[in-house]
């Protein structure tokens, strides 16, 4: 699992890009509940996740990476390597 | 040598502007001079009608979506027209690949467009959240059919 701050700061990525209140970002958030999580926001979303924490996905990851518990796996694998 | 010590391998091709009629879009541009180089195409592939323009200025594609295709919805939704930049490359994987060096992602890969004859494109989003199309030099393209 990804630390505290780091989870601050995904959920700060993902409230600037998706206009949402950070508090309200949970295990249940994703692109099917999230009115403004469209194709395009959902690619902004990744650079900005990749810029924020220097990682880098693979296309086959990002098609994935639909919901926040999705990236927060996501990111705690590509931290730990 | 580098692409930083002779540049990258890039050619401006055109700006590609969304709307929702190409049809009623057109008459703003025709008045600024601008003439259809063609009749429009489809491709059903990416979703898209396409038009393309010349004038005075960039050369320009007019897009808007095929019927139950909502692949320009978001850029329409949010105001904006001029959604994307295309620039020719001979390499498209390797030009690809320096822009996600620099931080870009992959929006959709390569793929064959009818509107170039089936040489492909891909689309990237740079950091700054511009979306750069690449489109494959005629003279590669010609080179892989003939194997």
């Amino acid at each position: 699992m990804i630390g505290a701050a780091d989870e601050v700061r995904l959920k700060q990525v993902l409230a600037e890009i998706f206009e949402l209140d950070p508090s309200t970002i949970d295990g249940t958030t994703s692109s099917d509940k999230v009115e403004r999580w469209d194709s395009l926001q959902h690619i902004s979303m990744i650079v900005s996740v990749e810029q924020e924490f220097g990682v880098r996905f693979s296309e086959e990851e990002m098609s994935e990476l639909l919901s926040f518990e999705r990236l927060r796996l996501a990111l705690a694998s590509k931290l730990t390597q | 040598m580098t692409p930083a010590e002779h540049g990258p391998d890039l050619t401006f091709h055109h700006l590609g502007v969304a709307c929702y009629e190409i049809q009623a879009e057109l008459a703003s541009w025709l008045v600024l001079g601008y003439r259809p180089e063609a009749e429009p195409f489809a491709d059903p592939a990416q979703g898209i009608r396409g038009l393309f323009l010349s004038g005075g200025g960039p050369r320009i594609e007019l897009l808007e979506a095929l019927p139950g295709s909502s692949v320009l919805e978001p850029w329409l939704r949010g105001g904006t027209k001029i959604y994307h930049h295309c620039y020719e490359t001979y390499d498209l994987e390797g030009e690809s690949q320096r822009l996600r060096g620099f931080g870009a992602a992959v929006a959709k890969p390569a793929i064959p467009a009818a509107a170039f004859g089936g040489r492909r494109v891909s689309f990237l989003m740079l950091p700054a959240k511009y979306l750069i199309e690449l489109l494959e030099s005629e003279t590669i393209s010609a080179g892989q059919a003939r194997g």
